[in-house]
């Protein structure tokens, strides 16, 4: 059982009991069966559970994480530079990390029949179509998606209606919480028959290290013969537990691109399942990832095939270096109906110091037989002869590395349709790749709950 | 056009069994008492028997794993632990009972000794009936002996390495072979010696309801060559046998083992080993290990690449039948700079047969300039089967080339067209494609090896047609 | 797997151990065929009778690999009308492995590897199948012969069939299986194509040393889009095919006037089916 039994903080019964009061039945009953989900789940165990076999999280202490408050003036500013530097033409939802949501620049979106707006705003208005997005997420499975679904608050909710080409990006901005707090990132999206979208999600805090909690779900619906690029950004704070699910369910003859950039946080654990339900359905998800000073970034991905001529990709990219440890987890699931399921997985890692960890397991379950499936996996570090060959040219050795390791995710940036978005991405990592020093942890007090601690 | 699902019988012609004619068994489950009968009965010295019960400790303590196989089935207390079938070990096949020679001989044995072995151990049951090794190699120094002999005759050996490579708490089968072990083998091969020809084991089982234990302990001191090779048949019950080995491999720097397992068990048996080798510096283990027999066999040899420069080879082959869920792998752990490791599993499912490769490869911050490599394929035969893959891998160190791919097809349609194009009859052809995917492990196997697994394999393909 | 008594190795016909009678000519009728519900076949009549060299050709696309996978039985390849009968028989009833052992041989455009299936034992077990099984010695010193005429390094015969081969390597690995199979009939689909003039002399005078050996008995089916194979193998027939059609006909003087002219004049000039020219 959960020990959640500090009565001021955040995640508790009594901001149940708000959140159920102050929202429609169907999502009260929602949340209340995922509390008690919640509640009856003990933590994630390193020692007992598969999924977190090479994530410990037992130093989290749930409790100690308050309520947050309203973004700070100069974060919501940070947010709104990157959305003007980098997509000016998306519409903009800003979430706070206390619920509140603002939106701008969707009057484009509106006049084509668009819906976008906060969620629980959403849930009241447009409860059928909410309740469709949410499906995929169910309420009593995994310990964080259960908390998540009890105790979510704000968030933002984009509909595209049958046969409209949404015109311009939408751009969801996640606001950290203050240090010591927690926050619950939310995105429902539902894309109808024929239609098409481009989501971006930045996740951004300040610089400091203090410890911070977020556990947000993004849900996708992707329904027949539509199209959804889903641009996930995370640049958390480097103090962050940060846990997220990201789920697309799509249709017959949809497609869906996922293109990602795991920066942040000091630990995190993403689920990101693509479930492929509709015959012809096609998913591409490509990421990557900078891991620095202690960061833990696991990532566990699911490409589950439910039915014929399905197809999915999955390249992952990741470089470590100092202490960072890197896990990946996938799972190409090929169920028996997905006859001529083609499923691949391509995980890279370059390791970049001694002490940089990466580890992993590609899973494959196949149970039909008419399929090709694979997956490949593969740990280096920089090639000497490419170094050799940068400095032969004058380059000096750290310039030739950088240069080396901003070649190694070229291939995944260089699929950002978006010249902007593109060269925002490209600058993002530079600084990554570029060290500057990770802002150390703030001088931890005895139970600060810092997320990065090493797992045996 | 897809594989014809014909209904298969499968043909194991092994499945024979010869009248009780044990000399002694202990009672139907495991305690304190039935480890100490044991014991006594084998003549023990006091710490072996320690060494026992506080395996049998382990074991009690553990729980089932329940992360791979269906272990639900197995009745520890409705199994034999020991039975000897003879009162003296032989060293000429007419020592051996006639009911437990023909039984051999039927296996081939004898006739494979004579032709191409340096010497064969043939345990049966709880107990090694037949043992020789080949006079010349017998002066060079080369022990080869089943366990028993090999605490008994070169103790202070034995004791040196015996449980170091797999302790007795490593995992519940590791304890309750230390437990209850008997029989299995003793090798030792001199610093240099080279045993350029393979030493033969062969293990049966004959009764019902029957756990058999055998324990294999290799030393090859710095330089020497071994090559051994072990195979294995049980007769068709309707009651399901167990069959948990511990196999411990020293290779002293330099040294080259070579370990060959051709593991056709009946597929009422449950096939729980733990084998692991230790390689030092320069030294090289490979691990050659075809399962097609068995109801579930959970098996990964794994290596500890100890030492500067060692190198590590596994090669897997897994044909699961109807039924049948070989649920096997490999692990790889370097822990030495330089150290060198590659990995080819190749599987097959047929008919609800499921194959699961499970695999590690382990990179320890120390070992600089590691190179790894793994590659596992899985052919599915039918509608219904089923093939899993999960190769772990963590790497604490940057100066490591790691490589790992894995596939999942059906057995091609245009593979099958080519050949039928040729006259070749659509079964034949797929029996050709079979044994050209597991031709990677053949083709390492000595030559009677291979006819005898082609022949196999051949059989598990045949349909109600001859 | 069947194996025959050695008595049926000794001098046959061409095509197998069972006596045949019926000459081993090809009706090809009116034959439609498709691909995944895309029409490619629109009614080919065609007639290659015993021991006759006819030429199949056609710009690409017009479907003459289809007829070729078709004759063969592949799988993917729906008839959807039409007849097609070979020594009597009628061909479209049989699985590809009973129409090989009644004598036809497909030489593949492009064939598939098969890891870890040796050369060896393929043809070894494809001669068995076919119940003409070699003492092994005598096979053995048979495919040295065919490897040396092929001029094909004794390697191949380790060596998995197709896997790692070059273009070249195929093309003769699929004519030495030619020469160690003998069929009454051989359909060879572009046995030239990416073949120097070295490459394509050894490989046409392979197929007519298999031709000679059989006195006339063995007809060829050549696919090909060039004149050149033809200067080697002189055919009896010379078929143009369009648009899933074969739209003209006559001697090996109409192979001349395509090399000269292309197939324009004959699309546009013979657009009716089978036109004699």
């Amino acid at each position: 059982m959960t020990d959640v039994t500090v009565a001021e903080g955040a995640i508790a019964r009594r901001r149940l009991g708000t959140l159920v009061d102050g929202g429609p039945a169907w999502l009260g009953d929602r949340r209340t069966a995922a509390w008690d989900a919640f509640t009856a789940l003990p933590l994630p165990s390193s020692s007992r559970d598969e999924d977190w076999r090479r994530t410990d999280i037992s130093k989290l202490r749930l409790g100690d994480f308050a309520p947050a408050g309203p973004a700070a003036e100069a974060l919501v500013a940070a947010a709104r530079a990157r959305h003007a530097r980098a997509l000016p033409q998306a519409a903009l939802v800003l979430c706070g990390p206390d619920g509140a949501v603002s939106v701008d620049h969707a009057d484009s979106l509106l006049a084509q029949g668009v819906i976008v707006c906060p969620l629980q705003e959403a849930a009241l208005r447009h409860p059928e179509v909410v309740r469709r997005g949410l499906s995929a997420v169910g309420v009593d499975g995994a310990y964080f998606a259960a908390l998540w679904n009890a105790l979510w608050a704000g968030g933002a909710f984009v509909y595209v209606p049958r046969g409209v080409e949404a015109m311009t990006p939408v751009w969801v901005s996640h606001l950290a919480p203050e240090a010591g707090a927690v926050s619950f990132p939310s995105t429902v999206v539902v894309v109808d028959e024929r239609a098409s979208l481009t989501l971006v999600e930045d996740r951004v805090g300040p610089g400091d290290a203090a410890p911070r909690l977020s556990v947000g779900v993004t849900a996708l619906r992707v329904a027949d013969q539509s199209r959804v690029d889903d641009i996930p950004v995370q640049q958390l704070p480097p103090g962050t537990w940060h846990f997220a699910t990201r789920r697309a369910a799509l249709a017959a003859g949809s497609r869906y691109r996922l293109l990602g950039a795991t920066l942040g946080a000091g630990l995190e654990k993403a689920y990101w399942d693509v479930l492929l339900e509709g015959a012809g359905a096609e998913a591409d998800v490509l990421a990557v990832c900078h891991a620095r000073g202690r960061q833990h970034l696991d990532l566990q991905s699911l490409q589950l095939h439910r039915a014929r001529d399905t197809r999915s990709n999955l390249l992952y990219k990741v470089a470590a270096r100092d202490l960072a440890r890197s896990v990946y987890s996938g799972l190409i699931d090929v169920e028996r109906d997905a006859v001529h399921a083609d499923g691949y997985v391509l995980n890279r890692n370059l390791l970049l110091s001694r002490g940089a960890v990466a580890s992993g397991v590609p899973r494959l379950e196949i149970k039909a037989n008419d399929v090709r499936c694979g997956h490949g996996n593969s740990v280096g570090h920089v090639d000497d002869e490419e170094r050799f060959y940068l400095m032969a040219r004058g380059v000096p050795a750290e310039e030739a590395e950088r240069l080396i390791v901003t070649g190694f995710f070229a291939d995944v940036i260089d699929r950002v349709s978006q010249e902007s978005l593109r060269e925002w991405l490209t600058a993002l990592l530079a600084v990554e790749i570029a060290g500057a020093p990770a802002a150390e942890p703030e001088a931890a007090t005895e139970d600060a709950a810092e997320p990065g601690g090493r797992g045996s | 056009m897809t594989v014809q699902a014909r209904e298969l019988t499968k043909d194991y012609r092994y499945g024979f069994h010869d009248e009780d004619v044990s000399v002694f068994r202990t009672e139907k489950g495991i305690s304190p008492e039935v480890v100490a009968a044991i014991s006594q009965h084998k003549g023990e010295p006091e710490w072996m028997l320690r060494f026992r019960l506080k395996a049998l400790d382990h074991f009690l303590r553990r729980p089932m794993p329940t992360w791979g196989a269906d272990l639900s089935g197995i009745d520890f207390a409705n199994i034999y632990y020991y039975i000897k079938p003879v009162e003296e070990q032989g060293r000429s096949w007419d020592d051996v009972p006639e009911s437990i020679r023909l039984t051999f001989d039927r296996l081939g044995i004898p006739e494979a000794e004579r032709k191409f072995l340096a010497g064969v151990s043939a345990q049966y049951d709880s107990e090694v009936v037949y043992h020789n090794i080949r006079a010349d190699l017998a002066k060079l120094g080369v022990v080869f002996s089943d366990c028993d002999t090999g605490l008994r005759e070169h103790e202070e050996i034995f004791r040196r390495y015996f449980g170091t490579v797999i302790p007795p708490n490593d995992n519940k089968f590791a304890a309750l072979n230390s437990a209850v072990w008997s029989g299995g083998s003793f090798v030792y091969v001199p610093r240099g010696v080279r045993v350029e020809i393979p030493l033969q084991a062969y293990f049966r089982i004959n009764s019902d309801n029957m756990g058999q234990f055998e324990r294999t302990l290799i030393i090859a001191e710095e330089g020497s060559y071994v090559h051994y090779i072990e195979g294995c048949t049980a007769p068709t019950y309707s009651n399901d046998s167990l069959h948990a080995a511990v196999v411990e491999i020293i290779a002293q720097p330099g040294a080259h083992v070579r370990y060959t397992t051709i593991q056709n068990w009946s597929d009422n048996v449950y096939n729980l080993v733990t084998k692991r080798a230790i390689a030092k510096e320069g030294a090289t283990v490979e691990w050659i290990d075809g399962n097609l027999g068995s109801k579930i066999t959970m098996k990964y040899p794994s290596i500890y690449l100890m030492g500067e420069g060692a190198h590590g080879e596994i090669l897997s082959a897994a044909f699961a039948g109807d039924g049948q869920h070989q649920d096997a792998g490999s692990k790889c752990i370097h822990a030495a700079p330089n150290t060198t490791s590659n990995v080819v599993s190749r599987s097959i499912s047929k008919g609800r047969g499921r194959t699961s490769y499970r695999g590690h490869i382990k990179v320890l911050p120390r070992a600089t300039n590691v190179q790894c490599h793994v590659r596992c394929d899985a052919l599915l035969l039918d509608e219904e089967s089923r093939s899993d893959t999960y190769p772990y891998m963590d790497i604490e160190n940057p100066d490591v080339t790691f490589g790992h791919e894995a596939t999942v097809s059906k057995v091609g349609e245009d593979q099958i067209f080519y050949l039928q194009s040729r006259g070749i009859e659509e079964q034949d052809a797929t029996a050709l494609i079979v044994n050209g995917f597991f031709e990677p492990f053949v083709k390492e196997l000595p030559m009677e090896y291979a006819v005898e697994l082609n022949r196999l394999l051949a059989l598990s393909m045949e349909g109600s047609v001859g | 797997m069947s194996s025959a008594p050695l008595t049926q190795s000794g001098p046959e016909p061409p095509g197998g151990g069972s006596a045949v009678s019926a000459p081993a000519e090809l009706r090809v009728e009116g034959l439609r065929v498709q691909i995944e519900g895309k029409r490619i076949l629109e009614g080919v009549d065609l007639r290659v009778p015993e021991g006759e060299v006819h030429a199949l050709m056609g710009p690409n696309g017009s479907g003459k690999s289809t007829l070729a996978y078709t004759l063969m039985g592949h799988p993917k390849y729906e008839v959807t009308g039409g007849s097609v009968s070979f020594a009597g028989e009628d061909l479209l009833a049989l699985t590809p492995d009973r129409r090989a052992r009644l004598g036809l041989f497909l030489s593949f455009q492009q064939p598939t590897a098969i890891p870890g299936v040796t050369t060896v034992n393929f043809l070894r077990a494809a001669l068995r199948s076919q119940g003409r099984e070699l003492p092994a010695r005598d096979f053995i010193r048979r495919l040295g012969e065919e490897m040396e005429a092929l001029r094909m390094d004794p390697s191949f015969r380790s060596r998995y069939i197709n896997d790692g081969f070059s273009g070249g390597e195929r093309k003769r690995a699929e004519i030495l299986q030619l020469a160690m199979l003998e069929p009454r009939l051989a359909i060879l689909d572009e046995p030239d194509s990416g073949l120097d003039v070295d490459a394509l002399r050894t490989v046409a005078e392979g197929v007519r040393r298999v031709m000679e050996r059989n006195a006339g008995r063995m007809g060829v089916l050549l696919i090909t889009h060039y004149y050149r194979i033809l200067e080697h193998l002189t055919p009896d027939r010379v078929h143009v095919m369009s648009e899933g059609r074969v739209v003209a006909s006559g001697g090996s003087e109409l192979a001349h006037r395509i090399e000269a002219e292309g197939y324009e004049p004959f699309l546009d000039a013979f657009s009716s089916a089978g036109r004699e020219v």
